[in-house]
């Protein structure tokens, strides 16, 4: 009787097995077809150069692509009519047309990082002669609370004020509470501050290495292939 | 005198699948190496929700809510976290002991080919969670889940109230996966944020 069950179960299993050799022969067969077409895709962007592998700029390399501070640092750079990036005042007269106008006197320029005031800390401070552009980004950090006020409150003083406030999507801060800091507040994408790099690059062959570098990284965090690299 | 061969004869390997892989191997594994690439760029785009986030919070013109993306606190589970600024400790340091978040696991995608992303309320890490808030959220979690329905019927130690941000299919829409967290945690706070005021008063 044991082995009469015995019997009747191998039979079912048997039959169970021969349908999953059956299903996975059938598999095989299908992904025969899908492998000569993933090949062809492959082959496809091979020859277009674009089968590469990980970031192609240093600072995703590094792993800092998204840390506001290292942003802060290019940019403070990119702003200093000084700076080695052979530029001279170009990205800064970019920006501040894209903040209000351009002024006199760019080359007295000065721009630093991470200034600490009462009850703020700006990313970002450029003076010039008369002007004063106060800027924070933001790429995956949230808002202190009250911060956009606070730096609205500890810089609103100063000779001819601006506050730009940096993000993915150009969105307004979330922390300035009051109408005058709301008004104040200019916003910026990291898009747009990757255009106004494309144009102060323009008819500007001998921008520094690093500046092409900067390039690729805005490009990436933008999610845009860099057309001319 | 000869020595004749012992033991079974060496044959080719006949399961048609191992044989695919064998015949197809330096391709397969050409490819499965870009799972790492897709994986750092689905955190990097999943990180960037934070900034979509912010917009829909000034859409509602609810300021009193914080969006921040936290990727330090538990590198392998990052995450996207929605508290309204009264829930964190009134000095205003440190995290709020319940928050709405958008969690998924880096890498993204394991090597099972598992996508891993969920939505709920979370009540902190093990080490570091209020438990009275974490009992009085987990007394009210089964209304909550009622009140949402499904797919919202888990429950965790951690989340109370949560739900999968699941891919169907074979291939991965990473912006309708985006786009279903982003909708699960604003319907997620619209039934459970007021519960969660009321759990801080108590508590």
């Amino acid at each position: 009787m044991l082995t009469e069950e015995w019997a009747e179960t191998f039979a079912v299993m048997a039959r169970t097995w021969e349908r999953i050799g059956a299903t996975g022969r059938g598999d095989v067969a299908a992904w025969d077809e899908q492998l000569t077409a993933m090949r062809a895709e492959q082959d496809r962007l091979t020859r277009m150069g674009r089968w590469t592998r990980g970031p192609a700029d240093l600072m995703s390399v590094a792993g800092v692509h998204r840390r506001e501070l290292a942003h802060s640092a290019v940019l403070r750079w990119l702003c200093d009519p000084a700076g080695s990036h052979a530029l001279g005042a170009a990205f800064l007269e970019q920006l501040l047309g894209a903040t209000g106008g351009v002024t006199d006197l760019l080359h007295d320029a000065e721009a630093a990082t991470e200034i600490t005031r009462e009850r703020s800390r700006a990313d970002v401070v450029i003076r010039g002669n008369g002007w004063t552009v106060v800027a924070e980004l933001k790429i995956d950090a949230g808002e202190m609370p009250d911060q956009c006020q606070r730096l609205y409150e500890d810089w609103r003083t100063e000779p001819q004020p601006r506050f730009v406030f940096l993000t993915l999507s150009g969105r307004p801060p979330l922390t300035a509470t009051t109408e005058p800091a709301r008004r104040a507040w200019q916003c910026l994408s990291w898009s747009e501050i990757s255009q106004l790099l494309e144009k102060a690059v323009e008819g500007r062959p001998g921008a520094a290495t690093a500046v092409q570098e900067y390039r690729r990284t805005l490009h990436a965090l933008i999610g845009r292939r860099l057309s001319h690299p | 005198m000869t020595l004749e061969p012992e033991g079974p004869e060496l044959r080719r390997i006949h399961d048609d699948r191992v044989r695919f892989y064998l015949d197809n191997y330096k391709a397969i594994e050409t490819w499965a190496r870009i799972r790492s690439d897709a994986n750092k760029e689905l955190h990097e785009l999943s990180l960037s929700m934070v900034d979509t986030i912010a917009q829909d919070v000034l859409a509602r013109g609810d300021t009193g809510i914080d969006v921040r993306a936290d990727d330090l606190t538990n590198p392998r589970k990052p995450r996207v976290v929605l508290a309204r600024r009264t829930w964190r400790p009134s000095d205003g340091e440190g995290e709020a002991p319940a928050a709405i978040v958008i969690e998924w696991h880096n890498p993204p995608i394991d090597k099972r080919g598992e996508f891993t992303m969920y939505v709920g309320v979370r009540v902190g890490d093990r080490d570091r969670r209020d438990k009275r808030v974490a009992k009085y959220l987990s007394e009210r979690a089964p209304r909550l889940r009622e009140a949402l329905g499904h797919p919202w019927l888990a429950e965790s130690e951690s989340f109370p109230v949560w739900r999968w941000v699941l891919q169907e299919g074979d291939a991965l829409d990473e912006l309708a996966i985006l786009e279903t967290a982003r909708e699960s945690a604003w319907r997620c706070w619209d039934t459970c944020a007021a519960v969660i005021d009321d759990v801080l008063r108590v508590a």
